[in-house]
């Protein structure tokens, strides 16, 4: 029985005389947990998720999703947030409803249609005549709507007004589902401490900890984020 | 997957493909028009009017060669985009895999590109024929007999292998340029410029393997086979050499293409 | 229900604080149902398996039972209830004794000072 993400002895290297990206880094995840992927910029974190979802290839080691290496059948079950922009500028919100859910049969339409109207968006505006948060909420709306079974998100709330924030981290418990996981990538540790299993703190390409946050806490008397801004500081 | 692919791939690109037809038409009512007045054609007694023929006529050409080149840089630009720009995270992410993408578009785009390369032989055919009724009226060439004329054909059949060349060497000429911008993803820096340099390199390399086989064969056919006037018909051993060097850098710029996004990728 | 969490201290410590005095002020009344872990996780604004380890607790401690399919309903045990109640209070008590001790009042006058607090607050 395999877990649903392994990651074993992975190296990512740009060039030979170069220190690598990821540098023999090691972790497991298994399904119903949500965990928090945080380190400052740089760290390897956008590296460590591209790996995962088959968009950079690792110079070695291995990236096993429920004991597959990434590939057609990984990104079926992977629903990613990145942390760009990244559908067509000239398609309407509700083309690019129709795109998802003619490549992906997991696909929840009631439920995309069902969060655009709540954040009142217009399913017949295009992408590119959306605000940047805007923009950032149908993105997500997309990515949460499909019944995953690991959903990456990239810094799913930097661009976001506060109030959409809090909308987004209860469409992400709302979410929550014992067959499947979330891996979160963001600097905004306060805003999700409470929402986090586990976390992995990476630094330089290493992991520096992993550990679930409520053992921190107990451990250290700290929040996540005081214990962040500690092993990060300047 | 494959099918779906190509059905957006589709939905993007017939409205420019529409688009350069149009110009094309546009262009060859011009070439037509022009190519008609050239029985009343005279530099001395009117100016005025050989310089509008002779302008149509050149508008005509400009346009016809640049929705040749246009739509493959549109083509090419679209492939960069879909591939490797910001889209190109939602476009790998898909469950798809490399090979159906770049599928996707040579079939599709390469459906398109061969039509319009069609559609220009067509209006060439049509402007020409008119320019020769124009200027001496009493000859009639039906349209097989001009082709094998102008591409030194000597029996249907090989007019057949020339109109297959132009179709490969279109399908070809596609795969260059994705190739190209699959090498470009390997500059550092400014991988917009590393495609342009790798297509330059790589039409360049074919030019000079075509030019050192083909005028070796080319000359000593002339030697030994010119006829007393001059007139010399393209042999058809000359479009089998052409034909074999484009399907050698065909294939040579599709393995390229595939091992670059299949084993090599690397999303920005 | 007010969820203040402090993101110093364990999550599921305070969940479980805040379901408590829900249960024995009558919030979550004796032999009702509660809210679904999800449901609550959202309100709070908390991970589930969190919210589930509160509810964990709480069963252990007989204060909830699960039904199957049904859920999850508070006890029909008021006596329970009322134990637990007196538990919490009691803890509160002894802070409050400790505290007014540290500041110097005798047991005497802690109880009349607590007498005039409660006469003034009614005639406000």
């Amino acid at each position: 029985m395999s877990e649903l993400l392994q990651i074993e002895e992975l190296v990512k290297a740009y060039g030979k005389g170069q220190k690598p990206a990821l540098d023999h880094i090691s972790f497991t995840v298994g399904s119903g947990r949500i965990v928090g992927l945080l380190g400052p910029n740089g760290s390897g974190k956008t590296t460590l998720i591209k790996l995962i979802n088959g968009l950079l290839t690792p110079t070695s080691g291995k990236v096993l999703i429920c004991g597959e290496q990434p590939g057609v059948a990984s990104k079926a079950i992977i629903s990613y947030l990145p942390d760009r922009l990244s559908l067509p500028g000239d398609q309407t919100i509700g083309e690019c409803i129709a795109y998802y859910r003619d490549f992906y049969k997991d696909f929840d339409t009631e439920r995309a249609e069902q969060m655009l109207s709540s954040l009142q968006i217009d399913r017949k505006k295009r992408i590119k005549a959306l605000s940047k948060g805007t923009r950032e909420k149908v993105q997500l709306i997309l990515v949460m709507s499909r019944r995953a079974k690991l959903y990456i998100l990239d810094e799913p709330i930097a661009g976001v007004d506060p109030a959409a924030r809090d909308y987004i981290i209860r469409t992400i418990i709302g979410n929550y589902d014992k067959e499947a996981s979330i891996l979160l990538s963001t600097h905004l540790i306060s805003d999700v401490e409470n929402i986090l299993d586990d976390v992995i703190l990476i630094q330089d390409g290493s992991i520096r900890l992993s550990s679930s946050v409520e053992d921190l806490r107990e451990e250290k008397g700290k929040s996540l984020d005081a214990i962040f801004r500690e092993v990060f500081a300047c | 997957m494959l099918g779906k692919l190509m059905k957006y791939e589709w939905n993007y690109i017939y409205k420019k493909f529409l688009l350069f037809a149009g110009l094309m038409a546009v262009a060859s009512c011009v070439g037509y028009f022009s190519a008609a007045q050239f029985s009343k054609l005279d530099p001395d007694s009117n100016p005025l009017l050989f310089m509008s023929i002779m302008f149509g006529l050149m508008i005509y050409y400009m346009i016809l060669s640049g929705v040749s080149i246009g739509f493959t840089i549109i083509i090419g630009i679209r492939f960069y985009k879909t591939v490797y720009g910001d889209r190109g995270y939602l476009t790998h992410t898909l469950p798809v895999s490399a090979r159906q993408i770049y599928w996707s578009h040579i079939i599709v785009d390469g459906l398109c590109q061969i039509v319009l390369c069609v559609l220009m032989q067509l209006s060439i055919m049509m402007v020409s024929t008119r320019m020769m009724a124009a200027l001496a009226s009493d000859i009639t060439l039906n349209a097989s007999d001009f082709y094998m004329q102008m591409y030194g054909a000597d029996n249907p059949v090989q007019l057949l292998v020339v109109i297959f060349y132009s179709i490969f060497g279109t399908l070809v000429s596609l795969i260059m340029v994705f190739a190209s911008i699959v090498l470009g993803q390997y500059w550092k820096r400014h991988k917009v410029w590393g495609a342009v340099v790798s297509y330059l390199i790589i039409t360049t390399c074919m030019m000079v393997v075509s030019w050192v086989t083909l005028i070796p064969q080319f000359v000593y056919y002339v030697f030994n086979n010119a006829s007393p006037d001059g007139i010399v018909a393209i042999p058809s051993f000359f479009w089998i050499s052409i034909m074999l060097i484009s399907a050698v850098f065909g294939v040579v710029t599709f393995l390229i293409m595939d091992h670059g996004m299949t084993k090599r990728l690397n999303l920005e | 229900m007010s969820w203040k969490l402090d993101s110093d201290r364990p999550i599921h410590k305070q969940l479980l604080e805040v379901l408590l005095t829900g249960i024995v002020s009558g919030t979550y009344p004796s032999g009702s149902k509660l809210p679904s872990v999800r449901d609550l996780a959202m309100e709070a604004g908390v991970n589930p398996n969190t919210m589930q380890r509160a509810f964990t607790e709480l069963e252990q401690k007989g204060l909830v039972r699960t039904e199957r399919t049904a859920g999850r309903f508070v006890t029909d045990d008021r006596e329970k209830i009322e134990r637990s109640r007196d538990a919490i209070a009691t803890q509160q008590l002894t802070l409050f004794l400790d505290k007014m001790q540290q500041l110097g009042f005798q047991k005497k006058e802690i109880v009349s000072f607590v007498r005039s607090k409660i006469e003034e607050e009614k005639n406000e």
